[in-house]
């Protein structure tokens, strides 16, 4: 490994270390953390007991509920990413529009979703569609904003240009307004990315028919005291996370980091 | 050949031009020169249609000129050649926009993106955007005010090139005094805000005209001339 790779991996390296170090000490400090009978884990396993009590049917559970909130996510994301970006469009294209929308958006924004369970059960039932609109409305605000955001940012000129060509308001938006605001739908995409993991999670809380995603694990392995698995599901739920995080970083490196120098 | 007739214009109440009235002949440069927030700019975005004047019209322009900001302005996502093509539109004939690139010395630059060009070679770039649309009329706005001196020649010298060959008219926006009698058939004095136009001189050094021309003493005193005229015009 090289000097500076090693250099590179030096902080983070660090914070785990010192992660793993406060955990072992949450572990031990607590009270009553391990059951007296079989010496379990009761509240918090350490790092190197987390995969006790996890058998086959576990770990097969496990994936089927990393498959579906994956899946979750994913649709959710692709729906939030079509709709923000509309959104942001539609806002940028007038002063008017952006003052009828924006309070709105924040409105949803804020709303606990648990305040609109009924009317979304009543409406995609209490399974799967429920839970990708959950997603999409957790995950959709950082799109919309950043791409208006994007969009108010194009220099002057920039826009005289068009307006010198005679583009078409439609022309206009193709080729400039959206390539424009690539940077910062990026940005917004990073962290809508890891809302749409938190959204597919946190409706697996409220809407519980169907199969069961990660959410609805982590509550069940809670309910039943069986914190190693909890705790290796919740791990899962973070790489996963993670994994979309840097997904939507790699798509960000793929088609802005070439021509994008700020 | 085209008027701007009695044009005036103010910000939030503030005039920023008053009557200005300027015609431009098929294939004259015209420099305008002035201190800072006189309506310069104001008067050339009022000629390109990018701002409508409270007073006053422009007449005999064509529906797209040319235009040469201040900065670049280039599309950050657009290769070099794509970005030279952005004015003309879908109507670019591409053996010409190449044959400009080649004219400036960026052909071999064209699949580059904008953030690999140096200062010049992006102005350069600007300036063949503009005249791949082949506009009769081009507004430059200080298109060459960021540019070291040297390279500042360097393209006084491609410009003079590329319009012996188009032909184009030209209004030339500056604070260069040096620069607007070496480009220009006429030197406008504009006066601080709100600008008028408060004197012209002609300049009658042959065309083409050399970059030995800079060390002329009839070109020093000409510059000596408009930059008196300037000196009194913002007193």
């Amino acid at each position: 490994m090289s000097a500076s790779r090693m250099k590179r991996l030096r902080a983070p390296l660090a914070s785990v270390s010192v992660f793993v170090g406060l955990w072992y000490g949450l572990a031990y400090s607590l009270d009553n953390n391990f059951a007296s009978s079989d010496g379990s884990a009761l509240i918090v396993p350490p790092p190197h007991r987390l995969f006790e009590g996890l058998n086959s049917r576990t770990v097969e559970r496990i994936a089927t509920a990393t498959g579906i909130s994956v899946a979750t996510a994913l649709t959710g994301l692709v729906i939030a990413v079509v709709l923000g970006s509309a959104l942001g469009l539609f806002m940028a294209s007038a002063r008017s529009v952006e003052r009828a929308v924006w309070p709105w958006l924040i409105a949803m924004q804020v709303t606990p979703v648990i305040v609109l369970t009924p009317i979304i059960v009543r409406i995609f039932g209490p399974s799967f569609a429920a839970r990708v609109f959950v997603t999409v409305v957790v995950a959709f605000f950082p799109l919309a904003s950043n791409v208006l955001f994007g969009v108010r940012s194009i220099p002057q000129s920039w826009r005289d240009l068009f307006v010198l060509r005679g583009a078409s308001r439609v022309e206009t938006i193709r080729e400039l307004w959206i390539p424009a605001s690539l940077p910062s739908f990026f940005a917004g995409l990073r962290i809508s990315a890891g809302l749409a993991v938190i959204g597919s999670i946190v409706g697996d809380f409220f809407f519980t028919r169907g199969d069961a995603g990660l959410g609805r694990l982590i509550n069940y392995f809670f309910l039943d005291t069986r914190s190693g698995p909890m705790f290796v599901t919740a791990l899962i739920a973070s790489l996963v996370g993670f994994a979309f995080f840097a997904a939507a970083g790699l798509l960000r490196k793929l088609f802005v980091d070439p021509w994008h120098k700020p | 050949m085209f008027n701007i007739t009695s044009v005036s214009h103010s910000y939030n109440h503030v005039p920023a031009l008053a009557d200005v009235s300027l015609t431009v002949a098929p294939g004259e440069i015209v420099a305008i020169v002035g201190p800072s927030g006189c309506g310069k700019s104001t008067l050339l975005r009022i000629a390109a249609a990018l701002l409508a004047p409270e007073l006053g019209e422009v007449k005999g322009l064509e529906a797209r000129p040319g235009y040469i900001f201040q900065e670049p302005a280039l599309l950050p996502w657009l290769r070099v050649r794509d970005n030279a093509s952005v004015l003309a539109g879908s109507s670019a004939d591409a053996h010409f926009v190449d044959s400009l690139l080649e004219r400036v010395g960026l052909g071999a630059h064209r699949h580059k993106w904008p953030h690999e060009l140096s200062g010049g070679m992006k102005m350069r770039l600007s300036l063949v955007r503009t005249l791949a649309a082949r506009p009769n009329v081009v507004l430059a706005d200080e298109p060459f005010g960021a540019l070291d001196q040297i390279t500042r020649h360097q393209m006084h010298d491609e410009l003079l090139r590329l319009h012996a060959e188009q032909r184009f008219s030209m209004v030339l926006v500056t604070h260069a005094v040096d620069e607007a009698v070496f480009l220009a058939d006429r030197v406008l004095t504009m006066s601080p805000a709100p600008g008028r136009i408060t004197a012209t001189s002609t300049v009658s050094f042959a065309r083409p005209r050399a970059a030995a021309l800079r060390y002329d003493a009839a070109f020093a005193a000409l510059c000596g001339t408009v930059a008196t005229t300037l000196r009194s015009a913002s007193a």
